[in-house]
């Protein structure tokens, strides 16, 4: 007999949550769960689970209600964080939040709460990183679009955002690391998989707009000021591909 | 759209770039259906130019023709430079342009004297019309209202933006006399009482009438010039304090002054002062965030800032009866004062508290700054294991401290030696501020 076991769920959150569900009934709890890509052990005796929506829907009601909505948005976050951990480590987080309930968010130096929060955090920063940082170029099609490079699939996280501001105006938001796209039509916003780049065809109007934004952020700076780390720090180099207003003269306009 | 309106783009920003504030926080506007645009409280940058300086809106000036002749300022009269004016309609949809890429939280807009402070303000009133009236934008407006203006013309402008402005620029009357003749104390102060006084009237509207016209949300600030005049910092922040307590300004700003001027009277050739103006902001989040009044800080014995020490770590040091602090009782206002603890970790250790009692370990983990705030705290009555006793010791490593820090800022503690700092405690100082404590 193994000493231990684990379940297998299908990699999305919700599955997670059922999975968690699933959990609570076997005796003894699983000490692990993990995705069906994960690294299998051998001492360890596996089971696949299957997401049943009733069940994600107790787990999320659950946490909400006797962990609050804090702890809710963290693991939600925790989990975009493609972390291999994230499952395991989102497993003992809500272990401890069933016992101890809404003590969990203060718990702020119990190790397994910090292991979330880290996640959490590292995905909330990529996040307003990009609510700063995202170009819309005007397309000929009259829908604004954007590409974005971020080491975590945030878009659930931007689409909000961007839906309210820009309000009748439709967009879309392409995330290239992760093939998805965030697609609004001036009334409701969808993450969908996109099999290959967009190449949308850009307007007369947007290249002028280019030269304009790239004229003033070269004029504003003040020269005795010049401090390449301290921009460098504000506006961490990975986002510079995907920037108007860094982009050669003569690149101003995105991929064709 | 055409290269006139680049080379307008151009004057108008190159005009406009020293104006520190460029903040789009304290808004409120919430989205509406079917318009444009909304503000988020905390405020967003969307890009940092090669200075490393945020950029959350565009600012620009409607106009730099300007009739007065302030000596510090490179838009005044006598200064040869290029000159432009934007016409409201395209200013108004040069923003909505740049709004919609996100580029930009909205517009900052200013204006040299074109003709008369009143014509000024018609100008800018008039893009800001076609903004808010004609493209429903509902994004973040910042606008200054230009010394000797009417009082309607701060009214109606101050119905139409978030945030408005009067900059004070000088910190002193005689500067001014000498510096910016066509100004007076009174024709700065005066606009800003009236935008003080029609922020509370509208608040206390508000809570009568829901529907009441709102008057500059996101409320007041101004900037002033460090270093093109000799006023000394306990000077500035005397006057900061005065105006967030007297005039409730929101923000004050400080700008490193940038030698643009020729008068005899001016600086030239200096570096700008980056690390006074550093510690000046410094100061200024204690006196906002942290519960410290000004006469705490600089006094007429220290009646500037030590450029080596932080000023909460300088505060620290001289106050030994206060410290050393026990993480698991202190409320929250002696832990704000604990150098190495700053608001989140305060918030952090009292949440963490409530759960249980906190060990030295627990302090890195709840943000504390252990190496900072060792030598100020107690944890379970014991000092933290290893903290060093001997004073001088721990005055150099305080300073050696925020030495990485400013170098990553770019900020010239190199240019200082240790020994030549003009408020540098003697052995027997630091000595006696530390005794109390070790
Ligand atoms: S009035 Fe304003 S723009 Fe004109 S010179 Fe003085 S500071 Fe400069």
């Amino acid at each position: 007999m193994l000493e231990r076991t684990a379940l297998i769920y299908d990699g999305t959150f919700d599955g997670l949550l059922s999975a968690i569900f699933d959990a609570y009934e076997r005796r003894p709890m699983p000490q692990d769960i993990i995705e069906p890509d994960g690294q299998p052990r051998l001492d360890t005796h596996y089971e696949t689970v299957v997401a049943d929506p009733a069940k994600t829907e107790r787990v999320r009601r659950g946490i909400r209600r006797q962990m609050g909505q804090e702890a809710y948005e963290h693991i939600w976050k925790a989990f975009l964080s493609l972390h291999p951990d994230r499952s395991m480590r989102i497993y003992e987080y809500l272990q401890l939040g069933f016992r101890i309930k809404d003590r969990l968010v203060r718990s702020l130096t119990d190790d397994r709460v910090i292991a979330v929060n880290k996640l959490s955090a590292l995905v909330s920063r990529e996040a307003s990183h990009l609510l700063q940082f995202v170009r819309f170029a005007e397309t000929t099609t009259g829908v604004y679009y954007c590409q974005i490079e971020p080491t975590y699939p945030v878009l659930p996280l931007l689409m909000p955002h961007f839906a309210h501001r820009l309000n009748v105006q439709a967009f879309v938001i392409y995330d290239k690391t992760h093939a998805e796209a965030g697609l609004y039509d001036g009334r409701q916003w969808v993450v969908r998989q996109v099999e290959q780049s967009l190449c949308p065809q850009l307007t007369a109007e947007e290249k002028q707009y280019q030269r304009l934004w790239k004229t003033f952020y070269d004029t504003v700076a003040i020269t005795e000021r010049i401090n390449p780390s301290l921009r460098r720090q504000n506006m961490p180099k990975k986002y510079w591909r995907n920037l108007t207003e860094l982009q050669p003269d003569e690149g101003l306009l995105l991929p064709k | 759209m055409d290269a006139t309106i680049q080379r307008k783009l151009e004057i108008l920003t190159d005009s406009a770039k020293y104006d520190a504030a460029c903040t789009s926080s304290g808004g409120d506007r919430s989205p509406v259906a079917g318009k444009l645009g909304g503000t988020c409280a905390p405020g967003i940058c969307h890009s940092f130019s090669a200075d490393g300086r945020c950029i959350s809106l565009l600012k620009v000036l409607q106009s730099n023709v300007c009739a007065y002749d302030c000596q510090y300022c490179v838009n005044r009269r006598s200064n040869d430079v290029p000159r432009a004016s934007f016409t409201p309609r395209e200013l108004a949809d040069l923003t909505i342009g740049m709004y919609r890429r996100n580029y930009i939280e909205g517009l900052f807009l200013s204006s040299g004297v074109s003709g008369t402070p009143d014509h000024a303000m018609e100008q800018m009133i008039q893009t800001i019309r076609i903004l808010r009236d004609e493209y429903g934008f509902r994004g973040y407006i910042h606008a200054k209202a230009i010394p000797g203006c009417s009082r309607e013309a701060v009214t109606l402008l101050g119905q139409l933006v978030d945030r408005m402005s009067v900059n004070i620029e000088l910190p002193s009357e005689q500067g001014l006399q000498t510096l910016a003749p066509a100004k007076t104390k009174q024709n700065i102060l005066a606009p800003m009482r009236q935008i003080r006084d029609g922020i509370v009237q509208s608040k206390e509207e508000l809570t009568v009438y829901r529907h009441a016209p709102k008057f500059v949300p996101a409320g007041q600030s101004t900037q002033m010039i460090v270093g093109a005049t000799p006023d000394d910092d306990r000077q500035i922040l005397r006057l900061t304090e005065a105006l967030y307590k007297q005039y409730g300004l929101k923000r004050v700003f400080f700008s490193a002054y940038i030698p643009v001027g020729t008068h005899a009277l001016l600086p030239k050739n200096t570096p700008p002062p980056l690390l006074r103006e550093h510690r000046l902001y410094q100061t200024d989040w204690l006196l906002r965030y942290y519960g410290f009044s000004v006469d705490e800080i600089v006094d007429d014995e220290h009646p500037t800032l030590d450029p080596f020490l932080d000023p909460k770590c300088a505060w620290a040091l001289r106050h030994p009866e206060i410290f050393p602090v026990e993480i698991n009782t202190a409320d929250k206002e002696l832990l704000l004062r604990v150098p190495g603890i700053g608001v989140k970790s305060a918030l952090h250790i009292l949440r963490a508290r409530r759960v249980g009692r906190l060990r030295p370990e627990d302090l890195k983990k709840l943000g504390v700054v252990v190496k900072r705030a060792r030598y100020f705290v107690t944890c379970g009555g014991r000092m933290l294991p290893d903290t060093p006793e001997d004073p001088t010791v721990i005055y150099r490593s305080l300073a050696e401290l925020s030495r990485p820090e400013l170098q990553k800022a770019a900020l010239p503690f190199e240019q200082l030696t240790l020994f030549a700092a003009p408020n540098l405690p003697t052995r027997e100082d630091v000595i006696q501020c530390l005794s109390g404590q070790l």
